[in-house]
This record gives C-alpha cells, sequence and structure tokens, in this order.
C-alpha cells in the first residue's frame, strides 16, 4: 500500500483537526488494522473492539506521528498492542488450539495439509504469530515489521524464522526467509 | 513467492473467511474516534482556554512534587550507599557483568505476571512509595556457556533426536516420537533455547484437570529426561480455546534461587514474567509444546549485592524501553522483587540477580503495570 502524494499535508491537516483528513489518512487502514486484530484475538467482535480503541488512540496521538509515509506501521503497531492488551487481560484465552479428537486423514491432501498448517499457526505464541502475518500475509517490508514489533530488523527477521520453525511439520520451512 | 510462503497466506486466508468485518466499519470507527475529545495535540494553545489553564497549573504543582519525591530519594540513597560500602574491594571471581535489561515482548516465560493487569514499559513520570525486599550482603551469579553446534547435537542426541538441517539462527532435528526440535538463540535476550513440537495423539488421551496436566507434564520432562537440575516452582495457567470448551494448560517451571538469608528469587524473562521451562498441555492430557533455555556449563560465584533503597534511584530515572505513543503516565512504584535474569556478553551467558520494580495505573478502563528492572549487583560487579 502506498502512501499517497499529498499524505504530508493530510497529515498536517488531520493533526490540525481536520476529520476528512483523518478519515483519509487512517481509513484505508482500518480494514487490514481489523483483519489484523481478527487474527490475533480470533474474535470478530473482540477485533472490531481493537481496531476502535487503536483508532481513538491515533485520533488523540496523531501529533506524534512525525512523517506519514510510517502511518501504516505505526497504526498497525497501535492495533498490535492494543490486542496484545486485550490478549494478556485474557490471559492467553485466545490462544487457539487444534481439537485432538480431529481424525488425521493422510499427508497427501492439500486441504488437510492446510488444515494442520493452521493449527500449526494457532498454536505459535501471539508475537511468533503477528510476525508470520505481517510479513507474509500483509506482505510488510521487513523494515515496517520490526516498526510493528518495535524491534530491530535483524531481531524482526529472527522471530520470523523462529515462528516459521514452529510450523514444522506442517509445512517445509525453507533454509533461507524473505 | 516461495511454496512457504503461499501455504501460510493461503492458511491465514482461510482462517480470516470467517472474520469478515461488518459494514461500515470504516465509517464508525473514524466517526466514533474523532468524536473523542483529544488530551493532547499539535495545537496545544488553541486548547487552552482559561478553565483549562487552571487545570494546567495543577498539573504543573503536582509534577513539582513528584520532582521533590525524587531528589529526597536520591538524598536518602547515598546516605546508605555510603553506610554499607565496604572496605576492600569484592572480588569477582566473572569479571564485571553485563547490566541486565528488560526487552519485550519476547521470552518463553509466556507471562505469570496475572490476569488482570498489562505490562506497560513506555515513559512514565515514577515515584517509588513501597517495601524493599531484605537482601543478603551477597548472591549467587551463574555463568554458562552458549552452546555450540556440538553441544546442540549432544544435548538432542541425549533425547535420541536426530539433526534435520541447520542455518544461521539455529538447528532443527526429528525425534524418536516425531517431534521436531529448535535450538537456537532467542533474538533479543541472546539466550539460547530448545523448543518442541510434539505430535498430539490422534486418538485422544485422558481428560485432565490442572493437577493432571501437571502430572502428565511432569512424566513428559521425566521422559525426555529435561527434569530440572535446579529448584523450581510450577505455576498452571489454563484457558479455554476459542470455539473449544475444554481447556488447555501451560505449566512453568520457574527456576528460583534460595539465598542465603532465605529470601527465594525467581527467574523472569524480558518482560519480567516467570521463566524457566515451559510445558503446554492439551485437555486430554497431550503435551503438545516444551521449550526452555539451554545452558551448559553453569558455573556460580558470589558477587556483593546493593540494597533496595541504591537501586531505587536508578528505578525512578530509568529510561523507558518503549518510546510510547501516548501521554506519559504518573505511576507510583509500590513493589520491588529480587529476581534473576539472563544477560550475556560474548560466547558467556550470565544469570544474575536484579531488582523488579513495577507499580500499576488505569489505562482507558484497563490496568497497566509498569516495569523497570535494574540491576541488584554492587557498582563495582556491573559494566558500563
Amino acid at each position: 500500500m502506498e502512501v499517497a502524494a499529498g499524505s504530508s499535508q493530510l497529515l498536517r491537516d488531520a493533526i490540525a483537526g481536520d476529520e476528512r483528513a483523518f478519515d483519509a489518512l487512517i481509513g484505508p487502514l482500518v480494514e487490514p488494522g481489523y483483519r489484523l486484530a481478527a487474527s490475533m484475538l480470533n474474535s470478530v467482535d473482540e477485533a472490531e473492539d481493537a481496531v476502535q480503541e487503536a483508532t481513538i488512540k491515533a485520533w488523540r496521538n496523531l501529533h506524534q506521528l512525525k512523517d506519514a509515509a510510517l502511518v501504516r506501521s505505526w497504526f498497525f503497531s497501535i492495533v498490535a498492542n492494543q490486542t496484545r492488551s486485550m490478549r494478556r487481560g485474557r490471559w492467553w484465552s485466545v490462544v487457539k488450539l487444534a481439537s485432538p479428537e480431529q481424525p488425521k486423514p493422510g499427508p497427501e491432501d492439500e486441504a488437510v495439509q492446510r488444515t494442520d498448517l493452521q493449527q500449526a499457526m494457532r498454536s505459535l505464541p501471539p508475537g511468533d504469530r503477528l510476525a508470520l502475518y505481517l510479513r507474509y500475509y500483509m506482505d510488510l517490508p521487513l523494515s515496517e515489521v520490526a516498526g510493528v514489533l518495535g524491534t530491530s530488523e535483524t531481531a524482526a527477521k529472527s522471530r520470523i524464522h523462529r515462528a516459521a520453525q514452529g510450523l514444522r511439520p506442517a509445512v517445509e520451512v525453507p533454509q533461507v526467509m524473505t | 513467492m516461495s511454496e512457504f510462503e503461499e501455504k501460510v497466506r493461503a492458511a491465514f486466508d482461510a482462517e480470516l473467511k470467517t472474520a469478515q468485518a461488518r459494514p461500515g466499519l470504516r465509517q464508525r470507527v473514524i466517526a466514533n474516534a474523532v468524536a473523542t475529545p483529544r488530551r493532547r495535540g499539535i495545537s496545544f494553545t488553541a486548547w487552552l482556554s482559561p478553565p483549562r489553564l487552571a487545570l494546567v497549573g495543577a498539573a504543573a504543582a503536582v509534577l513539582v512534587v513528584a520532582g521533590v519525591g525524587i531528589r529526597l530519594a536520591t538524598t536518602q540513597r547515598t546516605t546508605v550507599v555510603a553506610q554499607h560500602s565496604p572496605t576492600p574491594a569484592p572480588v569477582l571471581a566473572f569479571g564485571k557483568l553485563p547490566a541486565p535489561q528488560l526487552h519485550p515482548p519476547i521470552g518463553l516465560g509466556g507471562g505469570g505476571g496475572g490476569p488482570t493487569v498489562v505490562p506497560y514499559f513506555g515513559p512514565a513520570t515514577m515515584t517509588w512509595s513501597g517495601q524493599l525486599p531484605q537482601v543478603p550482603i551477597s548472591a549467587p551469579v551463574y555463568r554458562f556457556s552458549l552452546p555450540t553446534p556440538a553441544d546442540e547435537d549432544a544435548f538432542a542426541a541425549r533425547i535420541g533426536a536426530k539433526p534435520q538441517g541447520n542455518d544461521q539462527f539455529g538447528r532443527t532435528y526429528r525425534g524418536p516420537d516425531g517431534f521436531i526440535m529448535f535450538i537456537g538463540t532467542e533474538p533479543v535476550a541472546n539466550e539460547p533455547v530448545f523448543i518442541m513440537n510434539l505430535q498430539a495423539s490422534p486418538s485422544g488421551g485422558q481428560p485432565v484437570n490442572e493437577a493432571g496436566a501437571r502430572a502428565v507434564a511432569d512424566a513428559e520432562l521425566a521422559h525426555l529426561g529435561l527434569t530440572p537440575s535446579w529448584s523450581f516452582s510450577v505455576q498452571v495457567s489454563s484457558f479455554a480455546p476459542v470455539g473449544q470448551s475444554a481447556p488447555m494448560y501451560t505449566l512453568t517451571y520457574q527456576r528460583v534461587i534460595r539465598l542465603s538469608n532465605g529470601l527465594i528469587a525467581g527467574e523472569v524473562d524480558g518482560n519480567g514474567d516467570p521463566s524457566g521451562i515451559q510445558v503446554m498441555v492439551d485437555a486430554n492430557g497431550n503435551v503438545i509444546r516444551l521449550a526452555g533455555p539451554l545452558r551448559l556449563a553453569e558455573q556460580s560465584a558470589k558477587y556483593p549485592i546493593r540494597s533496595g533503597t541504591s537501586a531505587t534511584r536508578d528505578a525512578i530515572n530509568a529510561p523507558p524501553v518503549f518510546p510510547g505513543s501516548g501521554p506519559v503516565p504518573a505511576v507510583t512504584l509500590t513493589k520491588a522483587t529480587l529476581v534473576y535474569t539472563v544477560t550475556h556478553s560474548d560466547n558467556t551467558g550470565y544469570m544474575e540477580p536484579a531488582y523488579l520494580f513495577t507499580g500499576t495505573f488505569p489505562d482507558q478502563g484497563v490496568t497497566s503495570e509498569k516495569r523497570v528492572l535494574v540491576s541488584a549487583l554492587a557498582p563495582s560487579g556491573v559494566s558500563g
């Protein structure tokens, strides 16, 4: 998602209180932010609450965003922090894991493999799952993943790699991660 | 795009199919946000209408009081240190150690600070009002080697696992029961760890409660020869995964150190949460994940400890771990606990004592907990 030309002006206007400028700046990120929250919380209602809270925080603290080009990672980091807070409040209750009663068909079935992978992904620690989501689902560059996670690029890359290791044996993990 | 990336994306896609946003989400969310008054903004002068100016004056007064509190604490600390300073320089068997620090959000501890508080690592205006722990004049420090690939292979072989591959981040192994184990370095703390993913029995087992989960975890650790050789305290937490009524259990075998005066200090991770070996057990008594630190050739030595009073000034002046994105809260630190945490320098790791200061404050309906970690070692024992 490219930051539109004139976004610096949008940022200035939004900081000054222009609601339409705020909508133009943050509005396109609401739906992706909601999906990020839904992925982390496994609850559509709570995801909506999370993105609502995150948007309010964005509105209140927009003056802290110094560069409009960073709005995406800035907003997603607020969403991620919000989901983290909500998860903490529920003491890991949102971690969705595989039901052990489910039968296990043969590994040649692609749909089954995907189910296994989904189960493996649900059993990942939330932070690892977030790293994978940002990198491979949202296609964020490593620099933005690091921005959302609040770490260095090296640490973000390590985290993605470690998260990928956690998906074995449901999926073959390449030696070199992109 | 690699096959791995395609599969991960497809899995997320499949999962989010049922998580479509309700119509009008963007309009609703934006409208609610802009209807919320801003507490602080760039147009600060416009916000300063006469009634608000009075409020600002009151806030400034509170800050001044807080500042006096900090200075008083500083004065007190200096006096205490002067009284307790030993004349001879202590012998530091391992030399000066790296200063401990928090490094959230990564850690194997997986939480344990309690279900109702949200850890906060951002900026805060801090004061101290609490009871400091009675600490001995010295405490053990542990030094261990960071594992080499040969060490990792030996560790894996001990539990019957064979190498599957390696890369710059770590090595993977497959065990006789089909488990997959990853040995590598936790990226922020640089702590060597092992993480095992185990296959749940397709036929399921017997439903377990917390005590049953503990028994299962104990048995699995014993089976793999991974029962901790150090003293530990087990904490069990349970949760019901979304869409399932059966609980899942997380057991943390927190390492604890008993000090010479009887005080017990537990190990914490980069979040300040209890840390040690973690075992996840499902409702049918299947161990599905096991993770823990991998510390080899551990040695210990006594290091002089500074008093909690001495550490208080460092705590209330400690810089934030994260820059923060909102108003700076005023927090009274009310609790100081002696803990152990891992640091490292080059190819050597250390587990050393530290003071974990905490204080809670309300933040938009949630109770947040400010956490600050400062070294418990006498300044002569810490580098930097």
